[in-house]
């Protein structure tokens, strides 16, 4: 076969597919036991798309979690096949114990890379976002974690524009956040709201988050930014001053820094919606940690199809920067995402996992999508995916092992959807944390 | 008690160029009673087809010679609203050759600018039809923006003293013994009703004209009828390509220029109440496996949304959906039913509503005793006055060009004294489309937008690539602003249209285009926003 011949092999102890939070996580663990290992990546996936906050679970049905943990235990009980739920064997004391360990490692990593992350599975963290909105999160990066409105009872906060910058109108944002917290939290809130002018970016219509973000993260125009936030004459009347989420990529935890000690009051980043700046410097994050425990990231590597025989991956297919190429390994981790990322598709009215070839799983309940835009319990198309057993290998329709050295991560699981559990990178950070351990051999 | 001396019903390409023409006779005292916004209805499920008259060039001769005089008006009176390309017009097999061969004779005795093109020189322009084709014509058939000349022309009719209510259902036609004298209309926005009386009610309510003669006492044998399309993303052709053949299903492809998408339509299909009127994946299928034939990359191309428009065909016979005319039906009731102060005006082609406006309003005059003649055709459209130097206007309001050549090809002059009032708003709310910022405060300020449903007509703001996601709440925020609305309302409006426009985003999910999308929609307002648990519907589960 003249296609074989010219096909280039890449040897590695551990393959993992897909460059978001869960493959990353997973790749993080492999390399750090001194595995050989490789990630195929075929480009950003849905991690840089996210606020950057990690969600652990911020709903039941309608109802707002207090903490991921009030919810667990329930969700243990009545949803076996959840991920959360199947990783710790049913148990959520096993549970429990898994997510601690996750968040933990991610917590360390993050500390050593600079952006540090805090919160804890005892409570939601209640962050305000761009739209004036709040949403309930576990882990915040620190440069977003003053904004948790628990804190903030009988508070006021002080929102800031910037002109030119369009991603967040401060004034509705101020309205609907004072507003939601009373009516939705009985949370009283003062919310003022000011726009400021970047001297040298006066004429400027349309400023992109990445452009701005760059920007500030030169030594030049950050000053301006404390500059412009010190003529605001009012500003010792604030608990909390909240920020375009644009303070930089390369430093921004202490660009805060920098704010709140010359300012004197604490500040805080708004969760913004793609394209979001804390969602690349996490990814950003998550990839140097990989990198630096020894993984090797494969970027513009697009996975075509696995290899399975005799219950066991061989090999992955792949074209990586339009080459062919067949990387072997013992043990592969598939975290390729959900329909945004590419990992699970649409055919013939039916969910495929590409890479497998096999119809996903999960409850499949018509219509796939609701009638309502925004429906109370979700839409189950989004339910769908990939059906694993406790060991994160991908099963078949009929309940069988596809291959017991694939272990399944992150947004391609069925049985989740983080977008009406608030789970997102929660579900991601464990399954790939727990697919690492099991392609370590560990767990 | 007002007094009017016309009543127009209708709001949509027909009815505003009803309104126009009667102003132009120096007739001001005319209203125009819109149920839902102008442009939503008919109008807003267009296949944005200007005709020349190619298509109806055999089997329907008097539709054909009416587009043909339309068309070449229009491009005249309304440049703004029509792409400056051309119509493509192909054969792939024997069957079609002999047809363009006959349809060729026919258009040009019509007086039709058409040509034969080399094979060759079509697949160098346009690489994605088919290599197969054996013949391809060039014909004055065009895309056009069917929202934007209905607005021109209600505007037009504004400057000349028209009343507009948009938002005002008529619920009542008030007939005593054979003459009409008025019509009661329900407020849609606050549920009031109010009277309005005039010498003359002209009916240009499309598929719902027989709903209105109805109310008169009058049978109308209307037969409104379905016809599906589908919207895919990016520009794949230039002109308008069509097939040499019969009018048949799925046999058009429309773009326009600065707009990122492409329609494919039609369908025909009957139904017996306009309202209920449903597009379905079936159908986008069934005219993609059609028209793949002529253009094979709408296979690759990604399905953004699939909907429908109702055409108001009105035939007396047993015909149904292509048998029927597509030439105007114009209806005097004094003659025909013996009940005189109403007119009803339909059928008729989207190219050729300025004509149904003028032969309606002739009998109108008429009957008013109106010696005026009309100058429709004569006078440019509020837009089209002249040129446009969209260089100028990128670099005095620090427009990307781009943006400023979309604005301009869309409002024509408008673009300028837009940018004149709003120009603190000349930045870029969607990056599909481009569309600004100052459009949304034009379009409630000048053109009677109340929700973004409305906006979107007016702006394209939401109907690119990404279907809305980021711009629906940036468009919800300038509208609030514009309307000085409080937060509370901006997330209902916002929240409304998300599940307006998510209709279109549902249909398609099945053909595999739009799991992606759907995605991000409501990771976006979901995952991120937490709409959907702040204000989120459908069942409800423990603890709501």
């Amino acid at each position: 076969m003249g296609e074989e011949s010219v096909e280039e092999e890449i040897k590695a102890d551990v393959v993992v597919v897909g460059g978001g939070a869960a493959g990353l996580t997973a790749a993080a663990k492999t390399a750090a036991k001194g595995l050989k290992t490789v990630v195929a990546s075929k480009g950003l996936g849905a991690t840089a798309l996210s606020t950057g906050a990690v969600d652990v679970l911020g709903y039941r049905g309608q109802l707002l979690l207090d903490s991921p943990l009030q919810g667990l235990k329930e969700l243990v009980e009545e949803e076996p096949q959840h991920p959360y739920s199947l990783m710790a064997g049913k148990s959520f004391k096993g549970l429990t114990r898994l997510l601690v360990e996750a968040l933990e490692a991610f917590r360390n990593m993050s500390r050593n890379l600079n952006l540090p992350y805090y919160g804890s599975l005892k409570t939601n963290l209640l962050l305000p976002t761009c739209f004036g909105t709040f949403k309930p999160t576990c882990l915040a990066p620190v440069t977003a974690l003053h904004g948790d409105l628990k804190a903030l009872d009988g508070g006021k906060m002080l929102l800031i524009g910037f002109k030119g910058y369009r991603e967040l109108d401060v004034r509705y944002a101020s309205e609907a956040l004072a507003l939601l917290a009373k009516a939705r939290l009985n949370i009283d809130l003062t919310v003022e709201d000011f726009e400021l002018a970047f001297p040298s970016l006066e004429n400027r219509r349309n400023l992109h988050p990445i452009e701005l973000a760059s920007m500030l993260d030169r030594d030049r125009v950050f000053p301006q930014l404390l500059r412009q936030l010190k003529k605001v004459k009012t500003l010792g009347d604030f608990d909390v001053l909240g920020l375009p989420p644009a303070l930089g990529f390369s430093n921004p935890a202490e660009n805060l820094r920098r704010v709140e000690a010359s300012l004197g009051v604490k500040a805080f980043e708004l969760l913004p919606p793609p394209p979001s700046i804390p969602g690349q410097r996490l990814q950003l994050m998550l990839e140097r940690a990989a990198q630096t425990a020894g993984a090797k990231v494969c970027l513009a590597c697009e996975a075509l199809r696995f290899e399975v025989k005799g219950g066991l991956a061989r090999a992955l297919k792949a074209k990586f920067r339009g080459r062919a190429v067949s990387f072997k390994a013992e043990a592969y981790v598939l975290a390729t995402g959900g329909f945004l990322a590419g990992g699970l598709i649409v055919r013939g009215k039916k969910v495929f996992e590409p890479l497998l070839g096999f119809q996903a799983g999960g409850l499949w309940r018509a219509p796939l999508l609701e009638e309502a835009f925004f429906a109370f319990r979700g839409h189950p198309l989004f339910r769908l995916g990939l059906q694993v057993n406790q060991d994160l290998n991908p099963l078949n329709r009929r309940g069988a092992v596809i291959a017991r050295n694939i272990y399944c991560a992150g947004g391609m699981l069925a049985n989740t959807d983080y977008i009406s559990e608030k789970s997102g990178l929660g579900v991601a950070l464990t399954t790939g944390y727990m697919a690492g351990l099991k392609a370590c051999g560990e767990a | 008690m007002p007094r009017y001396t016309a009543i127009v019903i209708g709001g949509g390409t027909t009815g505003t160029a009803v309104l126009r023409d009667l102003t132009m006779r120096g007739m001001s005292r005319v209203i125009l009673l819109e149920k839902k916004d102008l442009g939503s209805g008919t109008t807003g499920g267009c296949h944005s087809a200007l005709h020349a008259g190619m298509r109806y060039i055999i089997n329907d001769p008097k539709a054909a010679e009416e587009c043909a005089h339309e068309n070449k008006i229009l491009r005249r009176i309304a440049p703004h609203t029509v792409d400056p390309t051309n119509g493509l017009f192909i054969a792939i097999n024997d069957e079609e050759v002999e047809y363009g061969e006959k349809a060729f004779s026919r258009a040009r005795q019509l007086g039709l600018d058409v040509e034969w093109l080399e094979p060759k020189e079509v697949l160098k322009e346009e690489p994605l039809i088919t290599p197969k084709v054996l013949k391809a014509m060039k014909t004055p058939d065009t895309g056009f923006d069917p929202y934007r000349l209905a607005l021109s022309q209600a505007l037009d009719a504004l400057r000349n003293g028209a009343q507009i209510k948009t938002y005002h259902e008529v619920v009542e036609v008030f007939r005593e013994d054979e003459t009409v004298y008025g019509v009661r209309a329900r407020s849609l926005l606050n549920g009031s009703l109010e009277d309005f009386y005039a010498e003359v009610v002209i009916n240009c309510a499309g598929p719902w004209a027989g709903r209105i003669a109805k109310m008169a006492g009058i049978n109308i044998p209307s037969k409104p009828n379905k016809g599906t399309m589908t919207v895919y993303s990016l520009r794949l052709v230039k002109p308008l390509v069509s097939r040499l053949r019969l009018p048949g299903d799925g046999d058009g492809l429309v773009s326009m220029g600065y707009q990122q998408t492409t329609l494919l339509g039609t369908t025909s299909v009957d139904v017996n109440d306009p309202d209920q009127a449903v597009a379905t994946p079936e159908e986008a299928e069934y005219m993609e496996n059609i028209f793949s034939a002529y253009v094979p990359a709408l296979r690759k191309a990604r399905r953004l949304r699939v909907f429908c428009g109702v055409r108001p065909l009105v035939a007396p016979g047993p015909q149904t959906g292509r048998q029927i005319t597509r030439s105007l039906i114009l209806i005097n009731h004094e003659k025909v039913h013996g009940v005189s102060g109403l007119i009803t005006v339909t059928g008729g082609k989207y190219a050729t509503a300025r004509l149904m406006a003028e032969e309606s309003v002739n009998v109108a005059a008429r009957q008013l005793g109106v010696k005026a003649s009309c100058r429709t055709h004569l006078e440019p459209l509020p837009g089209a006055e002249e040129p446009v130097n969209t260089f100028q206007l990128a670099s005095r309001y620090g427009l990307p060009l781009y943006a400023a050549n979309k604005l301009a090809a869309r409002y024509g002059t408008l673009a300028q004294t837009m940018l004149e009032k709003y120009g603190e708003q000349a930045y870029t709310v969607c990056d599909c489309d481009q569309s600004l910022a100052v459009e949304v405060y034009h379009a409630v300020d000048e053109e009677f937008a109340v929700n973004l449903d409305d906006v979107r007509r007016r702006t394209r703001i939401g109907m690119g690539t990404c279907q809305g996601a980021r711009c629906s709440y940036k468009a919800a925020v300038l509208l609030g602003k514009a309307r000085g609305l409080r937060v509370a309302e901006i997330h209902r409006l916002l929240v409304e249209y998300l599940g307006e426009r998510w209709k279109g985003v549902r249909l398609v999910l099945p053909l595999g285009d739009m799991a992606d999308q759907a995605e991000l929609l409501q990771a976006y307002y979901g995952a991120t926003g937490n709409f959907d648990k702040l204000y989120g519907g459908g069942k409800r589960g423990r603890g709501d």
